[in-house]
């Protein structure tokens, strides 16, 4: 993929993302659909290979849990630029649940919303194309001055 | 008031800048119409019947001279030289170019003002007490938490695409609620405990809209610095719960009524648990930053100005009428709060042209410390007049159409600007209103008729707060013919109530009628000083029915 942004550039995207009923490669790292991964949870564990999942909008923070220290990586699908629910269960994943691995947002989001994207503890964006990840790149931070607390900062009274 | 400090300056600086570029990206034909939507709407942009609509924030009702001069400024070099106050502390620009937007965001970036947030599915501009500050009764000044409030969710970057709109309001006055909190996402009051602390009661799920319903408590008492931690909980059950297949059933009061209060507070609490003394946990030095903004301006040592009052109102019957309706008690000996009436028979409520505009910032300067406020039934307030100085004011506002001494009453009618500008409106509003301030002009007669609360919404939006009118008319679409829908005994305040609907719809023409039928109902049967809401309480709709609905011999 030529639309990921991570690490505040542009990269080769190493992952392969498996769809709902897609055929799996033999090799490589690969973000496999949480129910798919759940069903055969003890060999993906075992793979010699990296491992991540995606959530669809439905499946919560929660219900990966259980297996934080074996995934690479998570990604959030959001179904629609409008919905979100990304932002609140990145937020629990990396505040409450302690996950230090990547969380990439998937699916439909603007290049206007990694930002707060970041903000929540999203730290790879799958843009939707290579124009729009060139648009994203120019938007991580568009604001020098932060109110809230987030995975990025403090909130700002503490500093005043 | 508050004032910006390099941080704050920052932020709506910024804003600007991000604005402009995703404007240009927009007229390039680089963002498509339904994505530029949300971002349009977060910086207060709608595309209305004529024209663009900019909405822009008067944060819980503030605003200073200066700001009011800026405004006056914008509308006339941006707009047609008018602009119209909302009923949720917002002013409205009807005729803006796209293009000019970021300019305009940028003039008002200039005196610390920004539209951030006052459209879109994110935490909308809070709201209080028009008197905040400046009541005798008050449990303690709501503003320093409502600028809490405004700056946790500016930017707030977990809750800026939520199922739907979410509105906060802060009420301070344990004997009465101008800030109708009972009727928002999130209502807050500030109470004391048994030790004499400060907090908050809490409500939530209330509003208007499709659905009216009255928010219900989660909690009695949350102390103050735990209010942004608790206000985090909420808003994320919320996100993560509320519907999102279906705008009609998206906002939390339809999350609320669905799992049951007890059980929305239990997930509150469960989620709170984790929150609560992190790290959005308010410090007493950031709490006492805020408050320093808020103390008492240098009030001059004053009695009641009571035998100078009772002389000019013998010598000016005019006088004696304004001051009884359109001015308030003030906490300070001496001083009082002005409220100056947009409500001029023949004007749209809430509508204030440029030189209004500069007209009542100039009688801020001169008469009340440079400070105005705005309030949701539409007026403008001058909260620190001296009361020696209030003939002199009359005098003046008389002027600028500014003295229609009708505060509160029937006249005093709450309004949307309606079909007449409003894409999403079913029927026009501002004639209804006029119509009602045309047949009902006789002023020793509305006097007489006391309080009463009439608001108007051109459609189930309900901008105009018609449920919680003590007469509430709603603008209907019958096969592509205004009608409208007339309930009754709707409060907003401490006994808050959705009005009950009367029966069928009327046309346009026959509101007025309607409404003197109703008013005759209530002459015929009040006791001595009873309110009109009180007299709908007393003998329900019944006898309002019967004679509105009479068939004419």
């Amino acid at each position: 993929m030529q639309n990921l942004i991570k690490g505040g550039q542009h990269q080769e995207d190493p992952w392969t993302l498996i769809e709902e009923e897609a055929p799996i490669p033999a090799t490589g790292p690969i973000i496999l659909p949480l129910a798919l991964y759940q069903a055969q949870k003890p060999e993906w564990d075992a793979a010699d290979r990296d491992i991540g999942v995606w959530l669809n909008d439905e499946q919560m923070a929660e219900d990966v849990t259980d297996s934080l220290d074996n995934l690479a990586l998570i990604a959030l699908r959001f179904p629609k630029f409008a919905d979100g629910r990304g932002f609140s269960k990145a937020r629990l994943l990396r505040e409450r649940y302690g996950y230090k691995g990547e969380i990439r947002a998937i699916g439909d989001f603007l290049p206007d919303q990694v930002f707060y994207m970041g903000r929540c503890g999203i730290d790879a964006f799958a843009c939707r194309t290579e124009d729009e990840a060139m648009i994203a790149l120019a938007l991580l931070s568009p604001f020098s001055v932060r109110y809230q607390s987030g995975t990025d900062s403090t909130p700002l009274f503490e500093r005043r | 008031m508050y004032l910006y400090d390099s941080f704050d300056q920052k932020v709506v600086d910024e804003r600007v800048a991000q604005f402009r570029e995703q404007t240009e990206r927009y007229l390039d034909g680089k963002i498509a119409d339904d994505e530029f939507l949300p971002l349009r709407l977060q910086n207060g942009l709608y595309i209305q019947r004529h024209a663009p609509m900019l909405r822009i924030a008067i944060p819980y009702g503030l605003l200073s001279s200066r700001q009011l001069y800026r405004l006056a400024d914008l509308t006339e070099q941006y707009d047609k030289g008018y602009a119209h106050f909302t009923t949720r502390h917002n002013v409205q620009f009807n005729w803006p170019a796209l293009e000019d937007v970021p300019d305009i965001l940028a003039g008002l970036a200039e005196v610390q003002m920004h539209a951030i947030q006052t459209s879109g599915n994110c935490i909308r501009n809070t709201t209080t007490d028009q008197f905040a500050g400046v009541v005798h009764d008050e449990i303690a000044d709501p503003r320093p938490w409502c600028e809490l409030i405004r700056q946790w969710s500016t930017l707030h970057p977990e809750f800026a695409f939520l199922p739907r709109k979410f509105k906060i309001a802060v009420n301070a006055s344990p004997e009465s609620d101008r800030a109708a909190v009972r009727f928002h996402d999130i209502g807050l009051e500030l109470v004391r405990n048994e030790a004499g602390e400060v907090g908050f009661r809490v409500f939530v799920g209330g509003g208007l809209g499709r659905t009216p319903l009255v928010g219900q408590n989660i909690r009695d008492f949350l102390p103050t610095k735990h209010l942004l931690t608790y206000l985090d909980a909420i808003l994320r059950v919320y996100n993560l719960n509320g519907r999102r297949d279906n705008k009609f059933k998206a906002r939390i009061k339809i999350l609320v009524k669905a799992l049951g209060v007890d059980a929305f507070r239990d997930r509150v609490e469960a989620e709170w648990a984790h929150l609560k003394d992190g790290p959005g946990t308010l410090t007493d030095a950031e709490i006492e930053r805020v408050a320093q903004h808020f103390v008492d301006p240098d009030y001059d040592t004053l009695s009641e100005a009571d035998a100078l009052l009772a002389e000019q109102k013998s010598a000016h019957p005019g006088f004696s009428r304004w001051l009884e309706r359109n001015v308030t008690r003030h906490k300070k000996p001496g001083y009082a709060a002005v409220t100056l009436s947009l409500k001029k028979v023949g004007y749209a409520p809430g509508d204030c042209t440029s030189g209004q505009m500069r007209a009542a910032a100039k009688l801020a300067d001169e008469f009340s410390l440079g400070g105005l406020r705005v309030s949701h039934e539409q007026n403008l307030i001058l909260a620190d007049v001296r009361q020696d100085q209030l003939f002199d004011l009359w005098e003046a506002a008389k002027q600028h159409g500014f003295a229609t001494p009708t505060i509160g009453t029937l006249t005093d009618v709450i309004c949307c600007p309606g079909g007449d500008y409003c894409a999403l409106a079913n029927a026009k509003s501002i004639p209804i209103a006029e119509a009602i301030q045309a047949q009902f002009d006789d002023l020793d007669y509305l006097f007489d008729l006391g309080d009463i609360d009439l608001n108007i919404s051109g459609c189930m939006n309900a901008c105009g707060h018609h449920h919680i009118g003590n007469i509430g008319i709603l603008g209907v679409d019958k096969k592509g013919e205004e009608f409208y829908q007339v309930s009754l005994g709707g409060d907003s305040g401490l006994n808050a109530r959705v009005g009950k609907i009367l029966g069928p719809s009327f046309k346009a023409d026959e509101v007025p009628a309607v409404v003197d039928k109703v008013i005759q109902v209530y002459v015929d049967h009040r006791r001595p000083d009873e309110a009109f809401i009180d007299t709908v309480e007393r003998i329900g709709i019944e006898p309002f029915k019967e004679r509105v609905y009479a068939k004419s011999h």
